[in-house]
């Protein structure tokens, strides 16, 4: 799989051409030279500190000396404080299972599939398992490096990884069976926090639409800006700030700007909204799946706007230990409302969208 | 891989006794736990899945698909009328080179509910359900034999590297259930409650057969359900506890201390059907070591039994 086959000048989207250490765009001729042995084609003023890892290089070293299994679980253990790290390890580094959500999606073995945002490499290990051919895009090169790491160490090799910004997404059109954003939709905003606009959202999502091949499928798992828990007081995770989801966002900007002078918008939107910006870039059948307990941490996931899948369900997980007595009789209450009311507070979304 | 998932069903629809074609407007719900299940509800059927897919993930190795089908089938063909629709029908099938994969035809009903209501008319009717199925699956007669006591001791001496003391004690409670007979038999085993349906107030299925085996003290079955419900329960009332302490503080909850409804309804439970397998209740503790030692499955069995037998014994 060559790269210049796939993706295109992140400026002008003209082609590349293939040169010494990089490629050219054969318009602008603009360099896209490799860092670090991966294709980087970001474009300046993007923010690259994402997800920053701290101390990479010793994370790095540790995966190349014992493994990146191993490194993880010591790595969680030294910098993420948290009392249950080999949990928190397993669940969201180690296992691949927050990419079971392939199974509901139509690819196969013959897929080719675009993931933007690599995460701890565990989702693009997984698609990688299943599918023809994996690309996977990520401001990050701390992450990007990491992942390359434990692919080589898990023998995967149909995969390229490469260094680019979602806002510059630099894509040619017909070239995917899927696109997959697993927690990296909200990457788009935090890119351009600068100069961003909601056009820089429907341009993004125009350009997936484009970069799909007809039948091809856009996965989105997000956060909802009017998650329930924002409401009881649930600090948001980048500005660290209570409520500041669900307040307007012109008030929220205007305050980040007037007291502590710097640019915020808050990157989640509502089921609605999404819903409206999908169809307004030509989307046409999107489907709402609501994950249990979040798509980082994947168990359940179903479209619960149906009320047999949505009290199955609940009767399903009265047999789970981490579903208490207060989740089983709130679920059945809400059995009785209408589930849109749900699917607005409902924490995260896991969309799939199809190109006609 | 949805699509291909799909067709796999629709190959099966007719076998499965349901009337083409294949409904359009499947819902799936979508569970990711040690193996990927999916579970087709067809809202204007029910409120329960018509077809459960299990898959196991592509990067385990161990694929134990084909065995477990054909020895769950086998057995469904030695049960009879409402017996034999207890148990799924089944077929293996290959997804993927990597993935393997099982259509298991849905049963109505809902998993038997541990946390947040104890019924014990539900553990009841499987007590029920599970001696009339040791009824058709037990294959012979077992006597505890001292050698059979010896080989067990044996065992975790050698493998366990038990001390002395500790087994002087297990012999103490294995020696009072020697020349009792016992059947011997099929096993479902796994028999968490979760895996028990519950449809109507009677037992409507029993899912999940991958522990199936042959040759075992049919006992096992019954234990083994009544320490998942206590596990459960710990897991729910207590967090953060280690697997030792959670099967511990389970054991004393159910043999050791039982004062509380839940300990005291298993124990009732338990004392009914040992008697209705002519057993005697007073020996349940001595049957429930046996279970710990000869069949529990658990990761590191070893450190498991060395940290929790001598607690409590």
């Amino acid at each position: 799989m060559n790269i210049e086959d796939y993706f295109n000048c992140p400026n002008c989207n003209s082609d590349l051409n293939r040169i010494n250490n990089g490629y050219q765009c054969i318009n602008c001729s603009s360099d896209f030279h490799h860092k670090g042995g991966l294709p980087n084609f970001l474009p300046e003023g993007i923010n690259t500190e994402l997800s920053k890892i701290p101390h990479p290089e010793k994370l790095y070293r540790k995966a190349k000396k014992i493994g990146w299994e191993t490194a993880a679980i010591e790595f969680t253990r030294d910098y993420l404080d948290s009392r249950d790290y080999i949990e928190y390890a397993d669940k969201q580094i180690i296992s691949e299972a927050p990419g079971d959500f392939q199974y509901l999606l139509p690819i196969n073995k013959e897929s080719i599939v675009l993931v933007i945002g690599v995460s701890w490499g565990n989702i693009i290990s997984a698609l990688t398992r299943n599918t023809k051919f994996v690309f996977a895009l990520d401001v990050n090169a701390d992450l990007l490096h990491f992942s390359e790491l434990r692919l080589q160490q898990e023998r995967l090799s149909n995969i390229k990884l490469i260094q680019g910004a979602s806002s510059s997404l630099p894509v040619k059109e017909m070239c995917f069976d899927a696109i997959i954003l697993n927690g990296s939709f909200e990457q788009l905003v935090y890119e351009r926090l600068n100069n961003f606009s909601d056009q820089l959202v429907s341009d993004f999502l125009t350009k997936i639409f484009y970069a799909l091949k007809p039948d091809g499928i856009l996965y989105i798992a997000t956060e909802n800006r009017f998650n329930f828990n924002y409401f009881i007081g649930k600090k948001e995770a980048y500005s660290n700030l209570r409520f500041v989801t669900i307040l307007p966002c012109k008030v929220v900007t205007h305050y980040f700007k007037l007291r502590r002078r710097i640019n915020f918008r808050c990157a989640y939107f509502s089921s609605r909204k999404l819903k409206n910006m999908l169809v307004e870039s030509g989307f046409g059948n999107v489907v709402f799946n609501f994950p249990i307990p979040s798509y980082r941490n994947l168990r359940y996931m179903s479209e619960i706007e149906n009320r047999a899948v949505y009290i199955y369900l609940i009767k399903l997980l009265g047999s789970f230990p981490k579903f208490s007595r207060l989740h089983s009789i709130a679920g059945l209450i809400f059995s009785f409302f209408p589930l849109s009311i749900l699917k607005f507070f409902w924490p995260d979304f896991c969309i799939v969208a199809k190109r006609p | 891989m949805i699509n291909e998932i799909i067709s796999n069903i629709k190959n099966v629809w007719g076998e499965f006794g349901f009337t083409p074609p294949f409904p359009e407007n499947m819902k799936v719900l979508l569970q990711s736990r040690n193996r990927i299940i999916l579970f087709f509800i067809d809202p204007e059927i029910g409120n329960f899945p018509q077809v459960i897919v299990k898959l196991n993930r592509p990067d385990n190795e161990k694929s134990w698909h084909e065995d477990y089908v054909m020895h769950s089938q086998k057995i469904r063909e030695m049960l009879d009328g409402a017996m034999k629709d207890t148990i799924p029908r089944m077929e293996a099938f290959q997804l993927q080179d990597s993935i393997t994969g099982v259509i298991e035809k849905g049963i109505p009903g809902y998993p038997i509910n541990v946390i947040t209501k104890i019924k014990e008319n539900e553990y009841h009717k499987f007590a029920n359900w599970l001696v009339e199925f040791q009824s058709y699956c037990s294959v012979n007669q077992l006597e505890i034999s001292p050698g059979f006591i010896e080989n067990q001791l044996e065992r975790i001496t050698s493998e366990y590297h038990f001390r002395n003391e500790t087994v002087i004690k297990i012999r103490e409670v294995f020696y009072p259930l020697i020349g009792i007979q016992t059947s011997i038999g099929w096993l479902v085993g796994d028999t968490h409650p979760s895996n028990i349906l519950i449809n109507k107030g009677a037992v409507g299925g029993v899912v999940d057969w991958e522990g199936v085996s042959e040759n075992n003290l049919s006992i096992y079955d019954w234990y083994q359900f009544i320490f998942s419900v206590v596990i459960e329960n710990v897991k729910a009332t207590s967090r953060s506890l280690t697997h030792a302490e959670m099967m511990r503080m389970g054991s004393d909850l159910l043999f050791s201390n039982p004062k509380t409804k839940l300990a005291k309804i298993l124990n009732r439970q338990t004392d009914n059907y040992l008697i209705s397998k002519g057993l005697n209740p007073e020996l349940k503790f001595n049957w429930f070591i046996l279970f710990l030692v000869d069949y529990y499955w658990i990761k590191n069995k070893q450190e498991f039994l060395h940290d929790l037998l001598p607690g409590i014994l």
